[in-house]
């Protein structure tokens, strides 16, 4: 499957959701790493080597706890090593504002949840991460 | 200067020119009983005058105010060889000029001015008869002597008449001409001089008659001898002036045949009183004499000089030339009324003057009456009051004028006020700065806010004691009110304004900066107003959360939905039988149907609280009209549907917001495709309107029931036929296009529709496009 030894970074909160969307991109042939606050994304990020690298993240915008997927974009930009780690905004909510502030620390797309399918998103993000 | 003919054959008619000139008194002399020479000399000789003629003295010494003034006419009686020195002669009387006169040392300056008159002998030789009544001989010895001098055969007949032999003065002198001229004959009176007499002397009556004397010895005869000798009135001469006057000059034109007699001068029983009397109204009022007809037949010098009229203008004219307009008709006519029903009518009258200022005169009319008590003439004096009116006029004016002050002070206090009660009950804070930036005034409630007192406010810049950031930092925000002092315009502040107090507070603020200018339009400093937003910005924030949290709500568990379905239906999941897959479509499609009306229930929510934010940009409309069309190409494939499109090259770009114009395409073009039966036509159109774009989208489908046309803008509103034929409408589209239109646009929104032929839809956008507007979401 063309998608082996990638790794998606699946941060959602809401459990239905994170499950439909797990078992997706597991058929699509990706590794799934799960998380539903911005600390336990860190820790995934921090946890990803050289060796099993985080290829792409799959990032809600409200998520559990205080932190929202605004903060975890500050945080990676701040660490060099995750400058080019392609993230992929998945919401179904956020002002045009936010997504402008999503968009200058670099996300790569932003989708509507309900506005799109399953499979046009993970073949979105297939789309990228091979290129 | 002049032009003497006096030594020519015989004096001729003409007059020669007056001239001024001063004189100085060389002698008084006593020439017969209460009779004096005076003899002037003249500045600059040679004085040339007609024998006949008299000269005006003017003692400068003598006041002006003194009855009969300090000018007098007097004939001239004779002059010296060489033309420098002039005699008069005349009656001492108890009258300031006279007795100045008299009293006057030799060498006194007086002002001369003459010759003046037209009492000459004629050209030619005709005879006449002089009729001289005591110091009347005046004009006549001079006119004798110089008939004489130029050896003129012409008669001269003279009557001369005094009240007694002492008071005749040339007497001898006369005598003498008569003894040794045989053409010259001197018929002497002393007494009376009735007309029988007259009429027994041996004259020759078809002469021309000169009288000369006192005005009313000259008027009684003149009538008498016309009356009752039937003399000719035109050959009977009189001087221009009567009397001793110069400020009332008489002038009697044309004799009437009805004399004045009735007015005569001999009723007071002395001609010198009477003169003094005449003299004395005569300075002071304005009188004339009219008419039964009220023709003015005598106007006095006064009259002649306040109404700035020529004598000739005034005599045989009525006094109506006089009018100034500012009585009415019914004045004039009561005025009449009184008079001609012979009583004496008293008022004020405004007249006008040639030059055509206005005069005010305190009149009093009498009617002269005659025997039968009829009105035969009128008499007028009137004397000037002008200074009266004009005071009353002055008084008037500044009552005006004090009341006129007084309501403005009034104005300006009651302004005052109101502004006092508006800064004091306004509940936002106002300020004001002079041009240097520096505190004039300040409200409660700016101080409240500020956190400064008016006390320590005041004098100080602004910005010491209002301190506008902007949100969250320390950086200053006032160009607005830069903006203002520079453009003279009023200005909003910027939206993320903020306060920041001494206390370190900070306070969101919101409003505006405006000029005060004085009456040139240059701004003399500037008032702010602003308020505390705090509440309406946690409001509005709280609005905005409570769409973006409604949207994340509904949507999370309808993607849930939708991704389940999806994972079932594409077999993910498992093998799934014919019918689970039919059933797990419509749950696929009912999903998509609530994701849909979500989403327009959304905007619809966004639309009303207004949070929602356009942002024009230059777009081009035709463009977006084939994407919407685009985007539903499958199922106009499906449906195999024609469409046609009219976009106008002349449509210019339209400054809109490039999603609110998309959704008004995507609406109407689905709409109507998904209204229109199998293998209909649609028309989209894009032309100019006037000042508007409009918009057509056109279609031959279903069309709209009559009775529900009301209601297609109605939100969740959707027609019977379109349920039927379509399920996935949701009813908000029209209401979203229509709130897009008119109040994001500022536009028009139609539409005409007939059952089972089709529908059109048109929006007329004006031309100048959307305004931007701040907002937390873009409608989607």
């Amino acid at each position: 499957m063309q998608n082996t030894n990638k790794t998606i970074l699946l941060v959602e909160d809401d459990m239905a959701l994170q499950r439909v969307a797990k078992d997706k991109l597991v058929i699509s042939g990706f590794n799934v790493l799960t998380a539903t606050n911005v600390p336990d994304a860190m820790t995934a990020m921090q946890n990803s080597s050289i060796e099993s690298p985080i290829n792409a993240i799959w990032l809600d915008h409200y998520l559990t706890g205080e932190q929202s997927g605004l903060d975890l974009m500050s945080f990676l930009r701040t660490s060099p090593s995750n400058q080019n780690l392609p993230v992929f905004l998945i919401t179904n909510t956020a002002s045009s504002d936010k997504i402008h502030e999503y968009t200058n620390l670099g996300i790569k797309k932003y989708f509507i949840k309900s506005d799109y399918g399953l499979q046009e998103i993970i073949s979105e993000i297939t789309t990228v991460i091979s290129s | 200067m002049t032009d003497n003919n006096k030594n020519k054959a015989d004096t001729s008619f003409t007059i020669s020119q007056p001239i001024i000139q001063t004189c100085k008194l060389n002698q008084i002399t006593d020439v017969a009983d209460g009779t004096v020479e005076a003899k002037f000399t003249v500045e600059q000789p040679p004085f040339l005058f007609t024998p006949g003629q008299y000269v005006r003295i003017t003692n400068p010494n003598t006041p002006q105010d003194s009855v009969g003034g300090n000018t007098r006419d007097f004939s001239i009686a004779d002059i010296s060889k060489d033309n420098s020195i002039l005699s008069i002669v005349f009656r001492n009387s108890e009258s300031q000029f006279k007795q100045d006169l008299v009293n006057s040392k030799p060498g006194s300056k007086f002002t001369l001015q003459g010759p003046l008159g037209s009492f000459v002998l004629p050209t030619d030789l005709i005879p006449v008869v002089f009729i001289a009544g005591g110091i009347g001989i005046t004009p006549f010895i001079a006119m004798i002597r110089s008939a004489i001098l130029s050896k003129s055969e012409r008669r001269i007949d003279i009557v001369y008449t005094n009240a007694s032999e002492e008071r005749a003065v040339y007497l001898n002198e006369l005598r003498e001409y008569a003894n040794q001229n045989k053409n010259i004959n001197l018929i002497e009176n002393i007494g009376e001089l009735s007309i029988d007499r007259i009429r027994e002397f041996p004259i020759e009556k078809n002469a021309l008659w000169y009288i000369c004397g006192p005005s009313g010895f000259v008027l009684d005869l003149r009538s008498k001898l016309t009356g009752k000798m039937d003399i000719d009135p035109k050959n009977i001469r009189t001087e221009e002036y009567i009397g001793y006057s110069t400020k009332t000059n008489y002038k009697i034109l044309e004799p009437t045949t009805d004399t004045i007699t009735e007015l005569s001068l001999n009723d007071l029983s002395d001609a010198s009183i009477t003169e003094s009397f005449l003299g004395a109204v005569g300075l002071n009022s304005l009188v004339s004499i009219t008419d039964q007809q009220g023709t003015i037949i005598y106007i006095n010098q006064k009259f002649i000089d306040i109404s700035k009229y020529d004598v000739s203008e005034l005599i045989g004219q009525n006094h109506r030339v006089l009018k100034s307009g500012h009585h009415p008709p019914s004045f004039y006519e009561k005025l009449w009324r009184t008079i001609s029903s012979g009583e004496t009518w008293r008022g004020e009258i405004k007249n006008r003057a040639k030059d055509g200022s206005f005069y005010w005169v305190d009149s009093v009319i009498v009617p002269v009456l005659d025997k039968n008590k009829k009105p035969k003439k009128y008499l007028a004096v009137r004397t000037l009051i002008n200074d009266k009116k004009d005071l009353e006029d002055t008084r008037e004016a500044t009552l005006n004028l004090l009341e006129d002050i007084d309501k403005e002070k009034e104005q300006a206090r009651l302004e005052q006020e109101r502004v006092s009660t508006i800064l004091f009950g306004i509940g936002d804070g106002v300020f004001v700065m002079d041009q240097n930036k520096k505190l004039t005034l300040i409200n409660k409630v700016a101080e409240d806010l500020s956190g400064f007192s008016a006390d320590d406010a005041m004098g100080k810049l602004y910005n010491e004691v209002f301190n506008f950031v902007i949100e969250g930092t320390n950086n200053p925000n006032i160009d607005f009110i830069d903006r203002v002092f520079s453009t003279g315009k009023t200005y909003e502040m910027a939206k993320n304004t903020e306060m920041l107090r001494p206390d370190g507070k900070s306070i969101p603020v919101s409003d505006s900066a405006a000029p005060l200018k004085d009456s040139d339009g240059n701004v003399i400093g500037v008032v702010v107003v602003f308020r505390d937003v705090t509440h309406e910005r946690s409001v509005d924030k709280a609005k905005t959360e409570f769409v973006s949290l409604a949207s994340h709500q509904l949507r999370t568990p309808l993607t849930s939905i939708k991704w389940y379905t999806e994972m079932l239906l594409s077999g993910d999941a498992g093998k799934t039988t014919k019918e689970q897959m039919e059933y797990l479509k419509e749950i696929e499609t009912g999903s998509g149907r609530m994701i849909d009306l979500v989403g327009s229930l959304l905007n619809v929510s966004r639309i009303e609280l207004g949070t929602f934010m356009v942002q024009p940009e230059m777009i081009n409309l035709s463009e977006l009209s084939d994407q919407a069309i685009k985007e539903n190409q499958i199922l106009v494939a499906e449906k195999d549907i024609h469409i046609d499109k009219k976009y106008d090259p002349s449509v210019p770009a339209y400054n809109g917001d490039k999603k609110l114009v998309y959704i008004l395409f995507q609406n109407l073009i689905s709409n109507a495709i998904k209204y229109t039966p199998n293998g209909g036509s649609i028309l989209v159109s894009i032309v100019p309107n006037e000042s508007f774009i409009r918009i057509c989208v056109a279609d031959s489908g279903m069309g709209i029931p009559k009775h529900q046309q009301e209601k297609i803008f109605q939100k969740l509103f959707r027609a019977d036929n379109a349920k039927q034929s379509d399920t996935t409408g949701t009813g908000l589209g029209l209401y979203i296009v229509k709130a897009i239109v008119e109040q994001t646009a500022k536009g028009k929104l139609s539409f005409a529709s007939e059952e089972g032929q089709g529908t059109e839809f048109c929006i007329d956008l004006p031309a100048t496009g959307m305004e931007a507007k701040d907002g937390s979401k873009p409608l989607e």
